[in-house]
This record gives structure tokens, sequence and C-alpha cells, in this order.
């Protein structure tokens, strides 16, 4: 008897869930003011309007929104609404306003999956941008390269590009442009003893292969190779079992927190030799953690700061004002990969998932504000990153030789 | 009146297997039939967590690992051997019940607490074997290019297709728990739960019914991870952690411990909740939190409880309606 | 350096990183000898202690840089009152079966780390050192004053906390409620407010552990998830329940985590942890110290 009420309960459950709701569009994150919330037909006049636009264009955000991983989702989501902001304000795309829908898959694969099958099939967006994490990336890339739709990520993750799908671009340089150039300024002025510490997680295994293949390029390979877990706090361990090597560098393949406490315990346990690494070393946040253990510390990143040029200190007026907060590096590559694809569906004509795929491959010799972009058919836009040191508290970035 | 509710029964279970065999037809999108084979994929988790645990009290939280070893032997053994899915999942499921067993062992000796930490560090210990042995595993970065399957010459391809393999699997999953429980091997489990001595004075061979109870959620766990790695097609070390066996230990609690039809309620309950419960954006895992508080102080026997409860009231109620109608005619 | 200097060094960060385990461990030991329950929030406790503390030391209530010492003690202050609400709280979960326990404490956990996600944002801060930021030289070995002096107060405190529980009147009274509930109420113990004081005592430990680890860490809502399971490996490590086993199973664990690192492989280090662990409780299920037998099969 009992079970026939599970049964009717079970049976409610599939009605349910065969009635999911519908996403709930969002023109802003959850964390800021109101929202210029995309309404097509007060924003566009009718006279203006060129072709009717029953529905606006959608793009989604599939980021982690909360949880640890809160922060790559807020910018994300702070740069990409900028972006269209700006364009819907300009009229839109084609003539129809462009709407952002958020999904938040707090970082984790089989969530993130799911709603990649949301977006396609229930929401039918025209691009999206997934995710932040590389590996939750690589679990949506089947979905959309089956549905054909454009998936735009800042990922880092080298293999991101060489899964054979047509429709992921990668809006920054993958992994090795960031360690590369700072292992090769390192070998040209003259160091040979390096010594690399990296955390267990896909993106400091990454970054460790990076540097190390960096250093084989110049015949040179690095004299003890350390890990954590990426929850670690104390590094006493492995840094002593390092310094006994006796390196002149420590090259750190760490996320900004981590980075800046492994400095920070590396010259406290005497080290004095430099500290170099990739992008994790170009944050505030490590300068920050490490303190005066940051000084000196050479690092890599796609941006050259706010204040390198016009370009830039625009971007970074117009997000302070948007945000409340200073631009840095997320939103400034998902700014750039937002106009990048908003510039491909003005060119896609008739206005399809595909089409702004094709048109995103086209791009070339697009000026954003990491660089010169130029797709490939892998989807890898650009390649070149910037060399800085820390100094005074401040990241520096070092001229640019070509 | 008994007939009546006998044939209501039937036009119940009717109704359901025919909204379940149509399924794929009636959803709206390719999304709802996503989140349908996801419920039938931790569903099986949830049921074979319920029998080692609601059924055998025995605390298997390296669960999530367990579905790893499935997931990896599938994925491994097609990737790089081309074995097709009718011969990895058995595999699987194999592979996943031998470590299984192996997690058990110190079931011998620690209970309670001891063991509920002692089967998360050795989950946790597999999970960085996952991480570490990039080699075989492919390190943190998992395995990509997973091939969905492809039965004797029909290809299995999209979420409509899979959906009746997991249907199969989830129908197979429940009727051989429901023998499992309903037979010897249930009473043994049950008589372990209740009272370890007892049962051991009893001539219960508790060692073999402890790895047993491992090693059957352990199958289950392997159908699961077969299933999942050919349906997401690719899959990474961070999937298959604690932070999921807690997942399916919401469920189970939830739904009902010991009660089969409990970890199907729990499970289809907390899936679609998920759905629901987005629109809160940021507070939507503090609302998820609250939730299980609730849930654990007022309803502690999970969903079914409920069930028995409004069972109960009803008999009291039809008896009371009897009794007065007695009075009456005696009146 | 010497090899003996860089085993002292290497033992040296790992007692450092073990006296806050101990620290947190006490916090599970304390809840579960006076209510028979796995608190699982006591690492988002830990977290939570640590924002009352340094929010004020890093002047982000009002622009108040209040000094270091005066932010340990409000950290403390605020814990020990956590304390007291969550004993209310977990009355009526201690009669339930262990997974139920788990759960709703793990939801609680759950509850409090979002919670300051959303108040304080994801991404955390460094806290500046209220202690000189270079290392003493002993011998060849070099010790950090921030972590001299958190391995110092997490001794002096645990050493305060076991002399309170064994020498005062108070804490003789717990240590009765401890062991027998039903005879303890019945000698006129008021049971739940020995109980809320074991509590509050816990959280103030994970307080202090945090608070003194925050100038050497970093602060983020997300610190307690590792913290958390790491306790109450070194709690059940040491036996769980037993406050001496408690401070030996932290140090342990740190210890082993540190050497493990720098001797065997950093790769492994947590596996072998964990596998030590395994070990060690099948070899002696009632833990290292262990004062209260374990339900033995």
């Amino acid at each position: 008897m009992r079970n026939k009420v599970l049964y009717v309960l079970l049976a409610v459950g599939l009605l349910l869930a065969a009635c999911a709701p519908q996403a709930t569009p969002t023109a802003a994150p959850p964390t800021q003011a109101p929202a210029a919330t995309v309404a097509p037909a007060t924003a566009a006049p009718a006279s203006t309007t060129t072709q009717a636009c029953a529905n606006p264009v959608k793009i989604a955000i599939i980021a982690a929104m909360s949880g640890t991983n809160a922060s790559l989702g807020n910018w994300m989501t702070q740069g990409v609404t900028l972006a269209v902001e700006q364009k819907n304000k300009a009229g839109g795309v084609q003539g129809c306003q462009v709407q952002i829908i958020t999904y938040d898959d707090q970082a984790d694969p089989t969530t993130s999956v799911g709603l990649a099958q949301k977006a396609a099939t229930q929401d039918k967006v025209m691009a999206v941008w997934a995710t932040s994490n590389s590996n939750t990336a690589l679990a949506d890339i089947p979905i959309f390269e089956q549905y054909k739709i454009p998936q735009l990520t800042n990922g880092t993750f080298v293999n991101l590009t060489q899964q054979g799908s047509a429709y992921i671009f990668r809006v920054n340089p993958a992994g090795p442009a960031y360690e590369t150039p700072v292992v090769n300024y390192l070998v040209k002025q003259g160091k040979t003893k390096f010594a690399i510490i990296g955390d267990n997680s896909a993106y400091g295994v990454g970054e460790t292969k990076y540097q190390t293949d960096a250093l084989k390029a110049d015949n040179l390979t690095p004299l003890d190779t350390e890990s954590y877990g990426i929850n670690d706090k104390d590094f006493t361990g492995q840094l002593t079992k390092i310094m006994q090597t006796q390196p002149e560098v420590l090259l750190l393949a760490s996320s900004e927190v981590a980075a800046g406490l492994i400095a920070k315990q590396a010259r406290q346990l005497g080290f004095t030799g430099v500290i170099a690494g990739g992008s994790g070393l170009a944050s505030p946040v490590f300068i920050s953690t490490a303190g005066s253990a940051a000084e000196g510390a050479y690092f890599t990143s796609p941006y050259p700061g706010n204040d390198a040029n016009d370009a830039t200190k625009a971007f970074d007026a117009a997000y302070k004002a948007r945000w409340g907060v200073d631009a840095e590096v997320h939103g400034a590559n998902t700014y750039d990969g937002t106009n990048m694809l908003l510039m491909a569906m003005e060119n896609a004509h008739p206005l399809t998932p595909d089409n702004v795929a094709a048109e995103m491959h086209k791009i070339c010799n697009y000026q954003g504000l990491q660089g010169t972009f130029c797709y490939n058919q892998n989807g890898e836009g650009i390649n070149s990153t910037f060399l800085g040191v820390v100094k005074g508290g401040q990241l520096t970035y070092l001229p640019t030789t070509p | 009146m008994k007939k009546i509710t006998r044939i209501l029964r039937w036009i119940l279970i009717l109704a359901v297997a025919c909204l379940m065999l149509v399924l794929p037809w009636i959803a709206q999108n390719r999304y709802q039939v996503h989140i349908v084979n996801n419920i039938g994929i931790w569903l099986l988790l949830s049921l074979g967590l319920n029998i080692a645990m609601g059924y055998a009290g025995q605390y298997n939280l390296a669960l999530g690992a367990l579905w790893g070893v499935g997931a990896y032997t599938a994925a491994l053994l097609q990737t790089r051997l081309g074995v097709p899915f009718w011969i990895n999942l058995p595999l699987s499921i194999i592979a996943a019940v031998i470590i299984a067993a192996f997690v058990g062992l110190p079931s011998f000796k620690v209970r309670s607490h001891y063991l509920a930490l002692v089967t998360i560090a050795l989950g946790e210990a597999m999970n960085l074997v996952l991480v570490n042995e990039t080699p075989i595993t492919g390190g943190a970065d998992g395995i990509g290019h997973i091939q969905m399957p492809n039965l004797f010459g029909f290809p299995i391809n999209n979420d409509e297709r899979y959906y009746y393999i997991i249907l199969i699997m989830v129908i197979l999953g429940y009727v051989v728990g429901r023998q499992i429980v309903g037979h010897r091997i249930g009473r043994a489990f049950r008589a372990l739960r209740d009272d370890f001595q007892a049962a051991r004075a009893m001539g219960v061979n508790t060692g073999f019914y402890q790895i047993l109870a491992f090693a059957i959620s352990g199958a289950y766990a392997g159908a699961a991870g077969a299933l999942y790695a050919q349906l997401n097609t690719y899959i990474s070390p961070d999937i298959f952690t604690f932070n999921s066996a807690l997942i399916v230990l919401t469920m189970i609690l939830v739904g009902g411990m010991g009660s089969l039809p409990g970890s199907v309620v729990g499970t289809v309950l907390l899936l679609v909740l998920n759905e629901y419960l987005q629109v809160f954006q940021r507070w939507q895992l503090v609302g998820y939190g609250i939730a299980i508080i609730v849930v654990v102080l007022f309803l502690p026997g999970g969903v079914v409880e409920l069930a028995r409860k409004f069972e109960s009231f009803r008999q009291r109620w039809l008896a009371g309606l009897t009794k007065g109608k007695s009075d009456a005619e005696a009146g | 350096m010497s090899v003996t200097s860089i085993f002292f060094q290497t033992l040296i960060g790992g007692i450092g990183i073990g006296s806050l385990y101990a620290l947190v461990a006490l916090g599970y030991s304390m809840t579960f000898r006076s209510m028979g329950l796995v608190n699982f929030a006591q690492g988002s406790i830990y977290m939570v202690g640590t924002y009352f503390g340094i929010i004020w030391y890093q002047g982000m209530v009002m622009n108040l840089h209040v000094p270091y010492a005066v932010a340990f003690l409000i950290g403390l202050l605020c814990n020990a009152l956590l304390g007291i609400v969550l004993e209310r709280i977990f009355r009526p979960l201690a009669k339930l079966d262990l997974m139920l326990m788990l759960l709703a404490t793990i939801g609680l956990g759950f509850i409090l780390d979002n919670l300051f996600t959303i108040i304080f944002g994801a991404t955390g801060f460094a806290v500046d050192s209220p202690l000189p930021n270079t290392p003493w030289n002993i011998f060849g070995v070099r010790v950090l004053p921030q972590m001299a002096l958190l391995i110092g107060v997490s001794f002096a405190l645990m050493i305060g906390n076991q002399l309170f529980l064994s020498k005062t009147k108070w804490g003789r009274a717990m240590r009765a409620s401890a062991m027998d509930f039903e005879i303890a109420r019945a000698m006129g113990i008021p049971t739940n407010r020995m109980n809320a004081l074991a509590l509050s005592i816990g959280c103030m430990m994970s307080a202090a552990a945090g608070i003194l680890a925050a100038p050497i860490v970093y602060v983020s809502p997300s610190m307690g998830v590792a913290v958390g399971l790491k306790g109450f490996a070194a709690a059940i490590l040491g036996g769980l329940g037993s406050v001496p086993g408690a401070i030996a199973g932290g140090l342990v664990y740190g210890v082993l985590e540190a050497l493990s690192a720098g001797y065997i492989s950093s790769t492994w280090t947590q596996a072998i942890a964990y596998i030590v662990m395994v070990v060690v409780l099948m070899v002696k299920p009632s833990g290292i110290v262990g004062e209260i037998t374990v339900e033995k099969v």
C-alpha cells in the first residue's frame, strides 16, 4: 500500500522533470546593481530596426557563480556583460538585442555538462561562454560540437583546442605561451639551475609540463620537480627538498594564493634566487599574499595592465564605471572574446550558431586588449603574452622584445 | 474496497511504465532527457549505497571512487582497446566489485565513525591514483573522446536512445536489489546492521556478508560509472570524489535509509529540486544546506517516512470510519 | 644545510601545521566526548572563527585596526557564543543515527561556507603578520616568529584545556557529564550547560587555530574544507573523544605530511597520510592515545 504513494510521488517527480523550468534570463550577474535588462522593443526604436526581431539573440555563460570558484564566474560575467551592453546600446546585432543567460555549474563537470545541454537544446543559444575552468570546459566540448554552437573559453589548458572540435575558441593564450617566455628570458640572463613546484590540478600539472618543455628546448632539465595538493598551506617539506639542490630559479606552476604562500615560505627558508612563473603570479592576490617576498618575481600575463595604452585605459574606465572595481585579466579576455563574438554575429548571414562559428574562424588581425587575434582552425586566436616583474609591490611590464 | 485499490495500483504502475517508455518523445527537448538520464545514473549509485548502508549498515563512503573505477575501466577499455559497450559494462562492474571488496576489508576491524573515515580515506587515496598516474589515467586532464555505444550495428548516439539503456539498467538494478534485500541475504544484512554480535552468535557469517555488502554497492557504482563515461564521453578525476559519495548519501537519507523506493524518491527529488533551486543563484547552496537540516530534524526517516505516516493515518481514519458505521448499525 | 638541520626544518613545518590540525581536532573531540556527536562543520567553524577575529585586525569593520591580540580575543569570544548556539541546534541531533548527524552537520557547514562566500566574496585576502616577517635562525633551522607563536600558543591552549578539564570543578563536572550523561544529570550537574561549555571550548580552539595561522596561510571562505577533514582524521588517529589524543593525532598527522613530502614523494603525500592513518586504525582502532574504547568488532 505504501508503494502506491511512492508511485504517485515518482510520477509527479517525472512530470516535474518533464516540465523543468525555463532558464532564468539575467542580463547581469547576481552581484551588482540593477541590470540594464535588454528589452528589444524599448531599446531599439521600431523605426530604426531594419528587420523583424522576434527574439533577442541569446548568449549563455556557463561558469562557477557560487561556491569556491565563484570569482572566475563573476569576472567572466562582468567582462561579457560590459561588451554586450555596449553593443546593445549601439543597436545590437543585426538589429537584434543581445541577451545573456547565466548558468551556475559550481565548477563541477557533471553539472556543467547538464547545463550545456540545457543551453543548447532548451534555451537554443547562439553562442556560449564555457568556462574558466579547463576541466569543465573540456567536459562541455562534445556537447557544443554536437549542436554546432560556438563555445568560447578562457581556460589555459592546451588540450582544449586539440579535441578536434571546430566550435571551440580560446580567447587568451594557451599554457605554453605563459611559461616559455619567462623561462627563455631567464635562460638568456644566464640562469641554468631551475627547480619547479606546482599543484596537482589540471592547471598545475599542465604548467609544470610546459615549464619542463621550455627548459628542455633550451637543453636544460629541472634540478627538482615537486608537487602539492591544491588545498595545501605548508610547503616546507617540498621547499626544503628543493633547496638542497641549490637552484638559481624557482619556477611556480601555481594559482595565485598558493604562489604567494610558496614565494613567502621559500624566502623565509632562505631562498635567495629568482622566483618566476606564469599568470598565477600576475595578480594582486599573489602580491598581497607573498608580501615583500613577491618583490623581483617574474611573471607573464596576456593582458598588459590597465595603464598600458589608450584601449586598456578606456576599457578600465568603462569597467570601473559599470562594476565599481578595477578591471583585471579575466574581465579583459572575456571582453575581447565577446567583442569578437559580436563581430562574428554581425557578419553571419543568416544568423545561425554554425555560421557564427564559421565567422569566428575568419577573424584575423583583430586588435584586442591582449594584442592581435588571428584564429586558426583549432580555435587558437592569440599566442603572445607580456613579461613582467614585481617592482615596489606593483606589476610592472618589461618592454616587449619581438 | 480492497479490489478497487488493487486495480488503482495496477493502473498507476501501468501509467508509470507507459510514461517511462515514451518519455523521450514527450520531452520538450533533449536537455530534459539528459536530466532523466542523469537521474538514472545517480539512481544506480543510490540503490547500491542504500543496500550497503541502509540494509547492511556498512558505511561505504568510497563510493565516489568506486564510481570512478567503473567509469575509468569502461573508458580505458573502450578508448585504448576498442572494447565495445556490452563487454566493457560487465568488466567495469567486475573491476568495481573487486576494488569494493578490498575497500570492505577494514570493516572486519573497525565500525561506525571509524569505518566512515577509513572508507573516505581509501576513496580519496584512489582518487589520487586517478590524478597522479597520468600515463594510465590521463591524470588531472581526464579522458576524452569516449565513444557512445554501438549495439550490434545500431548506434546509441544520443540521449534519447541512451535513455533506454539506462532505463533497462535501472529496472534491472531495482529488481535485483529487491531480490537481494527480500531474501536470505537481506535478512542476514539486517541482522548484521541491527545487532552485530547477535548476528555472529546466531551463526551468520558476518565477514562474508560485510564484504558482500561492499561488493554490491561496488557493482552498482561500476555500472553507473560505465554508463556515465559513455554518456558524457569525457571523464576527469574531480567527478569521482568524496563529494559525490556525499551527494548519494544525501539522496538516500532524504528518501529513506533501508528502503529501495526511498532511494528512488530521494534521487528524483534531489535532482529535480536542483533544477528549480538554480533560480536562487548564489543562495542556492545555502538553501540546500537548510533543506538538509530541516529534513534530518523533522523527517529523520526520509520521505518514505511521510508515506508511512500517511498510511497509518489513513488506516486509523478508515478504522474510525468502519467503527463509526458499525456503531451506527448497532445503534 | 646539514642533514640534521634539513630534518629539523621539515619537522618544524610539520609541527606548525600539525598544531593547527590538533586545535581543530580538539574541536571534534570536545563535541564528541560531550554530546557523542561528530561535528563535520568543524572546518567551517574554524573558518568562521578566523573571520570573526581577523576582520577586526584587518580593519574590515568600520576601518578599525584593533591590535592582533585584541582581535584574537574577539574571535575567540564570538566563536564561544557560536558554540552555545550550536549546542542548542545539535541537541536533537545527538540522538540520531551517525549518518544523519554527518549529513546535518555537513549541511550546517554548507550554510556557513556559502553565507561567508556571499558576505565576504570567494577570493579571500592575505593577512599582514603582526610579528616581524624575518625568520629566526636557530642552529641553521629557520623559524618564522608567527610560526613560533602559533606553536607556542597552541601548546599553551592545549595544556590549559587539559588542566581545566582535570583540575577545576567545572572541568570535572564536564568530564562526569561526558562519561555518563544520565548519572551526571541525576547528580545535579546541568548537563546541557556542560555540553554548551564543551562546544564553546571546541569552537574557541578552532578560532584560535585560524587566527594564529591566518598571517601564515591565507583567509578565504574555503579555508576550512581541507583543514576540517584533516582535523577529523587527526582526531580519529589520536582516539576520538580523547583530548591528549586529539593533540597527538594532529601533530602526528602534520609531521607525517611534512616528512613524506620532504623525504618520500610530494606527489603522493596525501595518499601516504591517508594510508598510514588507515593502517594505524587497523592495528590500533582506539587510536594512538585512545582513552575511550572504540566499538570494536
